[in-house]
């Protein structure tokens, strides 16, 4: 019934694949052949070696590096909502002198704005103060006392810029370069060129976490999307209170032994199932079927905080471990860092203050601050800074400009800072004129693409090399822009 | 005259293929004749009277024509007059014998042993000749050795290699070789040109001719040394020009043996060599694993075998470089020394080693030492104690050590001292105190980073002075009226 000369067979290859199509792949295809069985001889071994998902690890499309990596893994602290960069990274007297006063019109002219259209628009100061901190003596609001402790590990980036104004568009943009959908997300990216470090865990993994006030910007599924690449390369959202993954336990009276059968009898009529429809997504379900299994040991053993020690959880500021609070999701990330996740992004919502900026900032930098700087220190103490890359930071800015008692979304200018990765501590990259309104054109600035085409870089991979073809065209998390800041490399 | 008949003696290895060609075929011919007559293969081609007359003029043709050719390329005398006269005489034999074959092929009786015998003279004179200019080992250096054995060819015994530098052996493992590569062609066991050979330790002591040639410790250049330091034009230059001639570190190996007394059974290490001596001592007997690096395909395709069958990551860290980043942790507690002790293949290559978290302990480490090239190496979470340390000490390019969570102790530290290359040292969760840290202080520290971050304190200091002067830096600013 499989024969590969099965009339129906012949018929999804003939829907497959044009002629053309076939005509370039069977003359790729012998080359490849040829220098795969070269490189892995198990390749040309025959139909005892069909790549089933258990066994076969993904190791990447990238099989050696375009430049020498220093990073092996990402935390992504992502700050939803848009952190003000004036109250955070970006001290701006200038702003301050002018506070209360109409906002210069030269900066505003011709300018997109999100709720601020059509009002009087007045200079907001910054109403926390900066101190120069460490050796490195850069500037850092005293609202993340604890930031400053490590402002000699991490390099702030001023001059960052965006092109989305909405939260989900901009959000979309940070994560995939583009506000289209279907795109892959950078994580997404990244576990297809290089594969994870393990197989008992997603390669790329999602917690979320939020203050306790309403009001936050929901976070869709999309952005952790793996857009066109197969799915299995999709973020995974673990839930940050109580289990990570729901159902993880087995029901009473079924043993791992019972549940190894049944995933295995799962596995081979899935099996039959992809050979009769050709869908490639049917891999990815028996790969998930595996991973579930294998994550049945591994989640528990991942969330077993007793064996963090007392003086860990205070460094963090856990009050309870697992309470979905920010701080407990930073030291699962830190755990799940060590077992060799590729790509890990904690999403905290809380920081699109349109008013009551004062207050709410505050709060979330409290709620931020200390687990954020715990990371970075937990991670150094561990020799894991120098291949872990941390990055911190939102989808935007907000306004010099007020709106009633807060700032309004901003897309020429935001502060992020990034740590460890070969990246060089201490160091305060690009600038914003004297408003913070724009980035200064000064060869360091940063748009979101120079972003991930660094962040590719410090994987040692080459940006415009990581293609991937979906319809006729080459992709790249870059697309066609992308330039790799390499003076942020030690 | 001389010059035409070197110029054409060159063509006898080319022409000399030709006779053999022919009498070849002319056999298989006969062959197949032979069985068409007797009926048992009559579908084969018989041969005419007419057509074996035309193929042996043209083999003796060949063979006289082939053989003259010699005697002007042995005229030239480049060769082993020995190995050359025997090949003369049989090549000539062969020769006549072809010659010989032609005047009386019609008489049958004599034409089929005359035929064979020819055949057995062609083989000899075509060994002989091989002989020449290839060696006399050439057919059988490759030969397996059971084959050998029933052949009653003599099995070489394959000498031991010297652990280090210090324990080779002076002239065994030293000079030895050098005299083999560079003088044992014409002063060996074929040849003993001066009546001098070399490769034995009494008979280069014994000396030639003109007598010893090692003036063992006199002020006077010895005779073996002054011949290799003449001009290259001189007439008693030895190697002769033309020859391969020895490499400067031969000379200096060799200068340093015959200064030394010229020792016979001594270890190299126990003559206090020079620095200079001992370097190239060093490059050539470091330790098992060569320094040079490995070749990046045979890493690659080594590691891509390795790799699944020990449950780790392998990848490589350089685009073009055989470079490689080994990750053991994804093993976990499964992967140990034994594990550990078959990357040996590809340990050269080895530029990152992460074996946190595995079995592995000080016994294994020996292993790692064997990684020259190792820049990153995370020991974190495993049963090394001080005394594992010791194998880490002769790494020169390590820059990261992570020993987070292990027995290690400040006894172990001082081992550590030789890494000149150490960057980052992680001990967190050890027993280390911070006072015997400051005993690899200096080794720690990056200077060329330092000086950086002092530029950059300097600048720092200039950007304080001038806030000062600008006034509203660093300070809090109350805001009264908060903006409509």
């Amino acid at each position: 019934m499989n024969h590969p000369l099965d009339p129906r067979i012949l018929g999804q290859q003939q829907l497959a694949w044009s002629r053309r199509t076939f005509l370039g792949k069977s003359a790729q295809a012998l080359g490849a052949l040829a220098l795969g069985s070269l490189i892995n001889p198990k390749l040309l071994s025959g139909a005892a070696s069909v790549p089933s998902m258990a066994d076969d690890r993904w190791q990447g499309i990238i099989s050696s590096p375009q430049f020498p990596p220093k990073a092996k893994r990402v935390i992504h602290l992502y700050m939803a909502g848009g952190p003000s960069h004036l109250e955070t990274f970006d001290p701006k007297p200038e702003l301050n002198r002018i506070h209360g006063q109409p906002f210069p019109a030269s900066f505003t002219n011709g300018q997109q704005l999100a709720q601020l259209q059509n009002t009087k628009l007045l200079a907001r100061g910054c109403s926390f103060g900066f101190t120069r901190c460490g050796l490195s003596g850069q500037m850092i609001s005293d609202l993340l006392p604890y930031t400053q402790q490590i402002a000699d590990d991490i390099c702030i980036v001023r001059s960052m810029h965006t092109e989305q104004i909405n939260h989900d568009p901009a959000h979309a943009f940070m994560n995939a370069g583009t506000n289209i959908k279907g795109r892959p997300s950078m994580g997404s990216w990244l576990l297809y060129g290089l594969g994870a470090e393990t197989d008992n865990l997603p390669g790329y993994v999602v917690l979320m976490s939020r203050g306790p006030s309403g009001g936050e910007q929901p976070v869709s599924a999309r952005q952790w999307s793996a857009g066109f690449l197969p799915s299995r390369f999709q973020g995974v959202q673990f839930q940050s209170t109580g289990m990570p993954v729901h159902y993880v336990g087995n029901p009473d009276g079924v043993c791992q032994s019972t549940q190894r059968q049944v995933i295995d009898e799962i596995a081979r009529l899935n099996g039959i199932h992809e050979e009769e429809t050709l869908d490639p997504e049917v891999q990815t379900r028996i790969a998930q079927y595996e991973l579930a299994f294998k994550m049945q040991t591994s989640v528990p053993d991942l969330t077993d905080l007793s064996s963090e020690p007392e003086s860990i959880r205070e460094m963090y500021g856990v009050k309870e471990l697992g309470d979905g609070s920010f701080a407990s999701n930073c030291l699962v990330a830190r755990r799940l860092a060590e077992r060799g996740v590729r790509f890990i992004q904690l999403y905290h919502r809380g920081w699109d203050q349109h008013g009551n900026l004062d207050t709410d900032i505050k709060d979330v930098c409290k709620r931020v601050d200390q687990a954020s700087a715990a990371l970075v220190k937990d991670l150094k103490q561990r020799g894991m800074l120098e291949d872990t890359l941390v990055l911190w930071g939102g989808e935007f800015g907000r306004t010099p400009m007020g709106q009633g008692t807060g700032r309004d979304h901003h897309i020429n200018a935001f502060s992020v800072w990034m740590a460890g990765g070969g990246i060089r501590g201490g160091l305060t990259w690009g600038n914003t004129d004297e408003m913070g309104y724009h980035f200064l054109e000064d060869g360091q600035e940063m748009h979101v693409h120079d972003l991930h085409a660094t962040m590719l870089a410090s994987f040692g991979i080459d940006h415009e090399k990581l293609i991937y073809r979906f319809q006729g065209r080459d992709f790249r998390l870059t697309d066609v822009h992308g330039k790799v800041a390499r003076g942020l490399f030690a | 005259m001389n010059e035409i008949a070197a110029f054409l003696g060159r063509f006898h290895p080319v022409w000399v293929h030709l006779p053999i060609g022919i009498f070849i075929l002319l056999a298989a011919l006969e062959f197949a004749g032979l069985l068409a007559r007797l009926g048992w293969c009559p579908w084969l081609p018989d041969i005419s009277k007419r057509q074996r007359t035309f193929i042996l003029v043209l083999a003796a043709a060949a063979a006289v024509f082939t053989a003259a050719l010699g005697w002007l390329l042995a005229g030239s005398g480049d060769f082993d007059p020995a190995l050359v006269q025997t090949h003369r005489w049989l090549g000539v034999a062969a020769a006549g014998g072809a010659v010989l074959l032609l005047v009386v092929h019609r008489v049958w009786w004599l034409y089929g042993p005359l035929f064979v015998g020819c055949l057995v003279l062609l083989t000899l004179a075509g060994h002989a000749g091989g002989k020449i200019t290839h060696g006399s080992d050439y057919l059988t250096v490759h030969m397996p050795e059971r084959l050998k054995h029933y052949l009653g060819i003599p099995i070489p015994v394959p000498k031991p290699v010297p652990a280090d530098a210090a324990h080779a052996m002076a002239f065994d493992d030293v000079v030895q070789p050098i005299l083999e590569a560079r003088c044992a062609s014409c002063h060996g066991p074929s040849k003993s040109n001066g009546e001098l050979r070399v490769d034995t330790w009494e008979l280069i002591s014994k000396g030639g001719k003109h007598g010893p040639v090692l003036a063992a410790g006199k002020t006077s250049p010895s005779e073996l040394m002054r011949r290799i330091d003449l001009p290259i034009d001189e007439k008693e230059h030895m190697p002769p020009k033309g020859k391969p001639q020895l490499a400067e570190d031969d000379l200096a190996l060799l200068e340093w043996w015959i200064g030394a007394g010229a020792p016979h059974k001594a270890f190299a290490g126990s003559m206090s060599p020079p620095p200079a001596v001992s370097d190239i001592l060093d490059a050539r007997f470091g330790g098992k694993v060569p320094e040079v690096p490995p070749y990046r395909v045979a890493t690659l395709m080594r590691s891509s075998r390795l790799a699944p069958r020990l449950g780790i990551l392998i990848r490589p860290v350089s685009p073009d470089g055989p470079w490689i980043d080994v990750n053991a942790r994804v093993a976990g507690k499964a992967f140990g020394n034994d594990q550990l002790s078959q990357l040996v293949q590809i340990a050269p290559a080895v530029t990152w080693l992460d074996l946190g978290g595995t079995s592995v302990n000080d016994v294994g480490l020996v292993q790692v030492a064997a990684m020259h090239w190792l820049e990153r190496l995370r020991l974190d979470n495993t049963a090394v104690t001080d005394a594992g340390l010791v194998y880490i000490s002769n790494l020169k390019h390590l820059r990261y050590l992570n020993l987070r969570g292990t027995a290690v102790t400040d006894k172990g530290l001082p081992a550590l001292c030789t890494v000149t290359s150490l960057r980052a040292l992680y001990v967190w969760q050890t027993a280390v105190t911070p006072g015997a840290l400051k005993l690899l202080g200096d080794t720690l520290v990056d200077k060329r980073k330092d000086a950086r971050w002092q530029a950059e304190r300097d600048d720092l200091g200039r950007l304080i002075e001038e806030d000062r002067f600008m006034g509203d830096t660093g300070e809090s600013l109350r805001l009264d009226s908060r903006a409509p």
